[in-house]
């Protein structure tokens, strides 16, 4: 439920473009991509917390240390 | 003198509208669902706050009104994390997350008489930060504008905010660290930045200090001074020095917590005070002894705070003890909507004085001494007890040295009878007699500890 119906759409779109980006995260050639891409979350997070957003408090929340591994890609 | 303000529209002067202009009912149930979702990451993943609520009784699904976050679920307090830093291998209390993801570390300033370590992740940084871009914003202040930091950067929280919240705004950032308060004067006439941060009694200090190698550091064109960390940006008597010694357009005070990245911040239409950022912080007042809301405006109470961009270590409901004024619908022109503090700080709950059967704050005091004109912002609060009852001895500056020491000592004694309804010691000091900081400045000396 968002409480600020003016900002709905955009953090709609900003969730569709977060997932994208984690997609593109999980799946980086190489630590500067997958770094670049961890800082751009950040960034991005922080345009969902104007939009009034509250499923997740921040980018890190969803992950379980064991869940990811880094670089799939080079391993 | 200070360059043309760009005066934002009642349309672009606000970072984030929807929020910052939203019915107090619509914020607070966003506040609550969020703070909701805040409980249950800490109750999860802290061990600190699995033993507060589980000691309590209570459980995050029990919190769904806010009657049940007012009254089931317990304060936290700074000893609670100091309790849990010495505990703590990594040095850290009330930790949500692993130390190795923090990307900085910091401590309280101590002043309460113990550091409590802090630590943040990249996204908090980032995300604290933000807190100081509504503001400057609505100053007029826009990316490219370059911002002067008279200060050298350490453990402390407050300035690598501000410095992260120029860099989240694109600002240019000038860092005077390192460098004497001359050569600070010279960086500031060279570089002419639109913003000058520091705490007021060290801008009125620069100001002494260029006059005194006959420099004016209103040939800098700086518009706006911004600070906090102590009284006088937004005592009137203090904020007119500042604009007529700087020649600057604005004033921008600033009031932060630093273990919960809380900041308040006034807005252009200066209302006497700062708001809340609310769409990084939550915050309500409470009767510091019963610890009871007090949610009609205009009560005095002490500062509960949860914070939105610490979940490394959470500060859910965190005691501030500070007093303070809450005003849930300001309405002073500027449209924000955000709670506004007017007077700031008004007192520490845990540091009160009783002379002569009257409780006094000494940072009532300080908000005082402001309000009688021929006076500095260089002052000292001496607290004895040389028999039975506490004294506080007033030592304060005069603003210059022509100025007739009597009638000004009998106009603040007045001032204060009046105000706080008791007489204080006074004396009135030739301009320059007491030392100049940095930083917080040192102007409480309370001896009586050491009296048996």
């Amino acid at each position: 439920m968002n409480h600020f119906p003016e900002l709905e759409t955009t953090r709609q779109d900003l969730l569709t473009l977060r997932a994208e980006l984690l997609r593109q995260r999980s799946a980086a050639p190489t630590p500067g991509v997958a770094h670049a891409l961890r800082l751009a979350d950040a960034y991005l997070f922080m345009a969902l917390g104007c939009c009034g957003h509250n499923d997740t408090l921040f980018p890190e929340e969803g992950d379980s240390p064991t869940s990811e591994t880094p670089f799939p890609n080079l391993c | 003198m200070a360059r043309e303000l760009h005066r934002p529209s009642s349309v672009d002067r606000y970072w984030n509208r929807p929020t910052q202009t939203a019915p107090r009912e619509v914020l607070d149930r966003w506040h609550l669902e969020r703070i909701q979702h805040l409980i249950g990451w800490a109750y999860d993943n802290s061990p600190l706050y699995r033993r507060l609520y589980d000691n309590a009784g209570v459980k995050p699904s029990d919190i769904r009104t806010w009657d049940d976050f007012h009254h089931r679920l317990p304060f936290t307090d700074k000893p609670h994390f100091l309790a849990d830093q010495d505990r703590e291998p990594s040095g850290f209390g009330g930790l949500a997350m692993a130390p190795e993801q923090m990307q900085m570390y910091f401590h309280t300033t101590g002043t309460t008489g113990r550091f409590l370590n802090e630590g943040f992740t990249q996204f908090e940084m980032q995300k604290s930060a933000t807190q100081y871009c509504y503001s400057l914003w609505d100053y007029g202040i826009r990316p490219g504008d370059a911002m002067y930091f008279c200060f050298n950067f350490g453990m402390w929280i407050g300035l690598w905010s501000i410095y992260w919240g120029a860099r989240n705004l694109n600002l240019r950032i000038l860092a005077g660290g390192g460098a004497s308060s001359l050569e600070r004067v010279r960086h500031i006439l060279q570089h002419k930045p639109e913003l000058v941060v520091g705490t007021p009694t060290y801008l009125l200090h620069l100001v002494e200090v260029a006059r005194h190698e006959g420099l004016d550091l209103r040939d800098a064109g700086v518009r706006i001074l911004m600070g906090g960390g102590e009284p006088g940006l937004s005592v009137p008597v203090t904020r007119q020095s500042l604009i007529d010694g700087w020649g600057a357009t604005d004033v921008l005070d600033a009031y932060g917590i630093g273990e919960a990245m809380h900041v308040a911040q006034s807005c252009a239409d200066w209302g006497g005070g700062v708001h809340t950022i609310e769409d990084v912080t939550h915050s309500y007042t409470a009767d510091p002894e019963s610890g009871e809301p007090m949610l009609e405006s205009g009560q005095i109470g002490e500062n509960i705070v949860t914070s939105y961009t610490h979940f490394s270590q959470p500060f859910i409901k965190y005691r501030t003890h500070d007093l303070v004024q809450r005003d849930l619908h300001p309405d002073h022109g500027c449209g924000w909507t955000w709670a506004h503090l007017p007077g700031v700080v008004l007192g520490r709950s845990d540091f009160m004085v009783t002379i002569r059967g009257t409780n006094v704050y000494p940072t009532a005091v300080e908000n005082l001494i402001g309000g009688v004109t021929g006076l500095s912002n260089h002052y000292e609060l001496h607290i004895s007890r040389p028999s039975t009852f506490d004294e506080m001895l007033v030592k304060v500056e005069a603003s210059s040295a022509d100025t007739d020491h009597d009638r000004i000592a009998a106009a603040l004694d007045e001032h204060f009878r009046r105000s706080l309804g008791v007489r204080l010691g006074v004396e009135v000091l030739k301009p320059e007699t007491l030392p100049r900081y940095e930083l917080k400045t040192k102007r409480i000396f309370d001896t009586r500890t050491a009296v048996t």
